[in-house]
């Protein structure tokens, strides 16, 4: 799907433009307040945050799907330059599958317990592809072939009880690749797997980058994930992006204090004291603070610079660029950027 | 899972055998003597010659003690043999396997409508909570609750058989006979249906696997009517079993309202004219079916339901 | 929610008027349906304990004369078939059935939620059994039952009574059972224990008060088939006997008269109707407030 030189022509365009987004509970409450994000072609990022940063909620916007309560209730989602945000339920129906497909956390109550798994599989060729049943059925197994699982003709016939973890996702990830989508929203699709089984799954997920032309982008808490398989990371924080660049750059040199408390969290190193390092404070409250930063309550660069205290605590900082093509949410100045960064 | 079998099927023994021994007990203890009534039904004269009951008692076997009259009952009745009815001289066992297939058909009908309604009724009002599909099937489901089939069926009669003239008013003819009945049998089971659709939808339409469907590309009505309705109407099934169960012998006031000889009317008549054996066949028949199909449909619940049918603890 | 468990009031003055304030605030936030209900209710008790000085007519007072006449000025709702009035027969017929129902009801109540609430409490195989008989009992008409058992004792209300508890208290062992598992996890349960409470202490002073509201919805609803289910065995003469007024029995009288007088079965019915909707309100209206929100277990 996809070949070389169509890829390097369009390779500018991105494929995916959030801007300003936000998402809001019951009408008033913003669960993501001005997100700004761009995916290009063949690119996997990494949108990383703790619970409750809203990145969950960020998934489902992108496909549309978000439950009752919460609605988008400002900015624009354009993919390959349409905004989404404005389509029709029918259009949406014809995009879902198509060119934006999801996984999720928990594979196994993702499949309906009372269908076949090549039922389910089958859906996106048959809604999007028009094929028949019988031949849906030959190009499921196919399907589950090149997924990796093991006897696909049989396990094609299973019910959801009958699978392991792993081997949920594998169906997931087939049923999500099986109409061709361009981009693959995946909401910690290895977080409720087994260690050994989260590698089988992400050396899969890549398998698929290449020889689809697939963007991916994937939203997980677990940093050495990220390492491993991002492009780029997006560091989200209260519904908003702290800092956003190449992944090298920002594991090894992150330029926002918060990002460099989670690094230093991951890395399990104790600090100077030998204690293992958290970040103090909770996030609970951040959603509420309008005015400043909404990290500054927990900054350890503020903390350690009061001349940054009415700066921090006063107005919010724009996503300003620190280097090429990354951008940082930060009043500090550039020199004190990298302050306590670990190599 | 074997332990809970053999445990099942002794509590069904157990109260199978509870059951005939109240239905074969009971009408002997009423006082009267069953000799006597059939003598005065088959004479009408009221001035019995006491040989002649006598020798009627002895002949029926009722000089024994109770518990040996029990025992050739059972014996009988395992292979078939209920006896013959005082009203009709027929064999117990005939007449009942007659009404019983009437009253099947009837059950059938009123409640094969009922769910044709409750499903589609039930989804629909859950898919928009608090709306006005929601509102208006609550109250309906409150209306048909209350209301006394015995007082729908005369109403519906008089509108359709006395003011339009185009359904009978009672007997068991052709499938128009059974319209109106059905229609008054169904209104109670098709509100609980809905019911119990509507709750179980509400919990599937929240369930992830919509979700998931509706991000391969599927609109919600087609994730609901694909993955949905049955995961949605489980529950449902063992409702139908109940009712099922229930309506054999429960239809009785429809079937003296119509005329219809079900079941129900069967133990009726022979409570009204003091049919003994009728009676104790006719209430083993009943409240037996009633326990013996619902251990068949918690069966059938587990082997339909395709996640409790594996080796998985649910 | 236990609000037994909240702190002593500061007076038993403050207690009363702040229970009343609880109790206006419960009825102001239910479903317009509900209040309706209970007004409905309320109504139909009136009717039936005030009916021998309401009726305008003695009931069973005969009058050939005017034989099936529609309602006039002197008979609102006309004369049946005997000549008596059937307002006044109307007024009076509720008496039956709805003492009749109310009795089973509280009787059924008192033993399903006892027998649910040891089941539940035990665990084990007498759970176990105690449930697997309620599931197989619950699907046993209690129509059938009624009719065999006056069929061979003859139609006492004693029989009637006891012939529909004895399947009737089945979904009240449910409902107790499922609500005793559940309060069983809760906190303050093992505490008692702990502190070396009596097991029937336990039942009688814990886990009684928690499960008051499930328990009184479920009631009303049964209430609701009781008084139809009542209705029809009258209807069928295994319930009052003529001449004796009777909702149910009036409508089976009324049956040759389907054409002349159609008011003679309509109206029996209408109540027995209202009275069952009535209760049917009540019931769901007890867990549900205002504008369709979920009800617990519905």
């Amino acid at each position: 799907m996809g070949s070389q030189d169509k890829m390097t022509a369009t390779r500018g365009d991105p494929l995916l433009e959030v801007r300003n987004l936000r998402v809001s509970l019951e009408g008033d409450k913003a669960v993501v307040d001005g997100l700004d994000l761009t995916i290009r072609r063949r690119e996997v990022v990494a949108l990383v945050g703790e619970s409750g940063s809203g990145k969950s909620v960020t998934a489902l916007a992108l496909s549309r799907l978000l439950p009752d309560a919460l609605k988008i209730t400002g900015g624009s989602i354009r993919f390959e330059g349409q905004d989404i945000v404005a389509k029709s339920e029918a259009e949406l129906n014809r995009m879902r599958g198509a060119d934006i497909s999801m996984l999720f956390q928990q594979p196994q109550v993702m499949l309906d317990p009372t269908s076949r798994v090549h039922a389910q599989v089958a859906e996106p060729l048959r809604k999007h592809r028009g094929l028949q049943r019988r031949h849906a059925f030959a190009r499921v197994v196919d399907l589950l072939r090149s997924v990796g699982i093991p006897d696909p003709a049989e396990r094609a016939r299973a019910f959801s009880h009958q699978l392991s973890g792993g081997m949920a996702q594998r169906v997931m990830i087939a049923a999500a690749m099986a109409a061709g989508p361009k981009l693959l929203v995946a909401d910690e699709p290895t977080t409720a797997l087994d260690v050994t089984v989260q590698a089988q799954i992400l050396r899969l997920l890549k398998e698929e980058r290449e020889r689809h032309d697939l963007s991916i982008l994937l939203i997980t808490h677990d940093l050495s994930i990220v390492s491993a398989f991002a492009d780029r990371v997006a560091v989200m924080y209260a519904g908003r992006i702290l800092e956003e660049g190449p992944t090298a750059q920002i594991m090894s040199e992150p330029a926002h204090p918060y990002t460099r408390a989670l690094v230093r969290c991951s890395l399990l190193m104790p600090g100077a004291d030998g204690r293992l390092l958290s970040i103090p404070g909770s996030g609970s409250q951040a959603l509420s603070i309008t005015d400043g930063c909404r990290f500054a309550p927990r900054c350890a660069l503020m903390q350690a610079h009061p001349g940054l205290h009415a700066a921090c605590q006063g107005r919010e900082p724009a996503l300003d660029p620190v280097g090429r093509n990354w951008k940082s949410r930060c009043h500090a100045d550039h020199h004190l950027l990298h302050e306590g960064n670990v190599t | 899972m074997w332990k809970v079998a053999t445990q099942r099927v002794t509590i069904l023994v157990v109260m199978l055998f509870i059951v005939s021994v109240v239905a074969f007990c009971l009408p002997l203890m009423s006082g009267g003597d069953p000799a006597r009534t059939i003598l005065l039904s088959r004479v009408s004269d009221l001035n019995l010659a006491p040989e002649a009951v006598e020798a009627l008692r002895r002949e029926l076997g009722l000089d024994r003690p109770l518990a040996a009259q029990y025992l050739a009952w059972l014996g009988s009745a395992l292979q078939g043999d209920l006896g013959y009815s005082f009203a009709t001289r027929q064999p117990v066992a005939a007449e009942i396997a007659r009404a019983l297939g009437v009253s099947i058909t009837l059950a059938l009908s009123a409640l094969g409508v009922a769910l044709l309604v409750a499903l589609p009724l039930g989804t629909a009002a859950a898919m928009r909570p608090g709306g006005k599909v929601d509102g208006f099937t609550t109250l309906l489901i409150q209306t048909l609750v209350a209301t006394p089939e015995y007082w729908f069926a005369p109403v519906s009669i008089l509108v359709f058989a006395i003011w339009l003239g185009i359904l009978p008013s009672a007997g068991w003819q052709n499938w128009q006979s059974v319209i109106l009945p059905a229609m008054a049998l169904m209104l109670r089971p098709m509100a609980y249906f809905t019911q119990v659709t509507r709750a179980a939808m509400r919990d599937v339409l929240e369930a992830p696997y919509i979700t998931a469907a509706r991000a391969r590309g599927l609109s919600m009505n087609q994730a609901v009517v694909h993955h949905g309705v049955r995961n949605g109407s489980l529950p449902v099934v063992t409702f139908f079993a109940l009712w099922f169960a229930g309506l054999l012998g429960g239809s009785v006031v429809i079937e003296v309202i119509f005329a219809i000889p079900g079941m129900g009317r069967l133990l009726y008549e022979a409570v009204v004219n003091r049919d003994v054996p009728m009676l104790q066949g006719g209430f083993v028949a009943i409240v037996g079916l009633s326990i013996v199909i619902n251990t068949i449909a918690d069966v059938l619940y587990v082997v339909i339901n395709p996640a409790m049918r594996g080796s998985h603890g649910h | 929610m236990d609000t037994r468990m909240t702190a002593p009031r500061a007076s038993l003055q403050d207690a009363r008027s702040s229970r009343l304030a609880d109790a206006y605030a419960f009825v102001a936030s239910r479903h317009w349906t509900f209040k309706v209900g209970s007004a409905l209710l309320v109504l139909v008790l009136a009717m039936v304990f005030f009916a021998p000085w309401l009726a305008p007519y003695d009931p069973g007072a005969l009058n050939l004369i005017s034989r099936l006449r529609p309602p006039s000025a002197e008979h609102w709702l006309g004369t049946d078939h005997l000549g008596r009035d059937v307002l006044s027969r109307l007024l009076v017929g509720g008496q039956f059935t709805v003492t009749i129902s109310a009795i089973t009801v509280v009787i059924s109540l008192v033993l399903g939620t006892l027998i649910g609430v040891i089941a539940g409490r035990a665990g084990g195989l007498l759970d176990e059994v105690a449930m697997r008989v309620v599931d197989l009992l619950i699907s046993v008409p209690d129509v059938v039952v009624a009719i065999f058992l006056i069929g061979i004792f003859g139609p006492s209300y004693f029989t009637l009574i006891f012939s529909l508890t004895l399947v009737g208290w089945t979904p009240y062992a449910r409902l107790a059972r499922a609500l005793t598992k559940e309060v069983n996890s809760r906190e303050y349960i093992r505490a008692a224990e702990v502190l070396g409470m009596k097991r029937s202490f336990v039942i009688f002073r814990h886990i009684i008060p928690n499960t008051i509201r499930p328990i009184a919805a479920v009631s009303f609803l049964r209430f609701g088939h009781k008084l139809i289910t009542v209705g029809g065995l009258s209807y069928l003469g295994l319930g009052v006997q003529p001449p004796n007024p009777d909702w149910g029995l009036m409508l089976a009288e009324a049956q040759p008269y389907l054409e002349r007088a159609p008011l003679l079965m309509i109206a029996p019915g209408a109540v027995i109707f209202l009275a069952a909707l009535s209760v049917t309100w009540i019931g769901h209206g007890m867990e549900i407030e205002r504008r369709g929100a979920r009800v617990a277990g519905q």
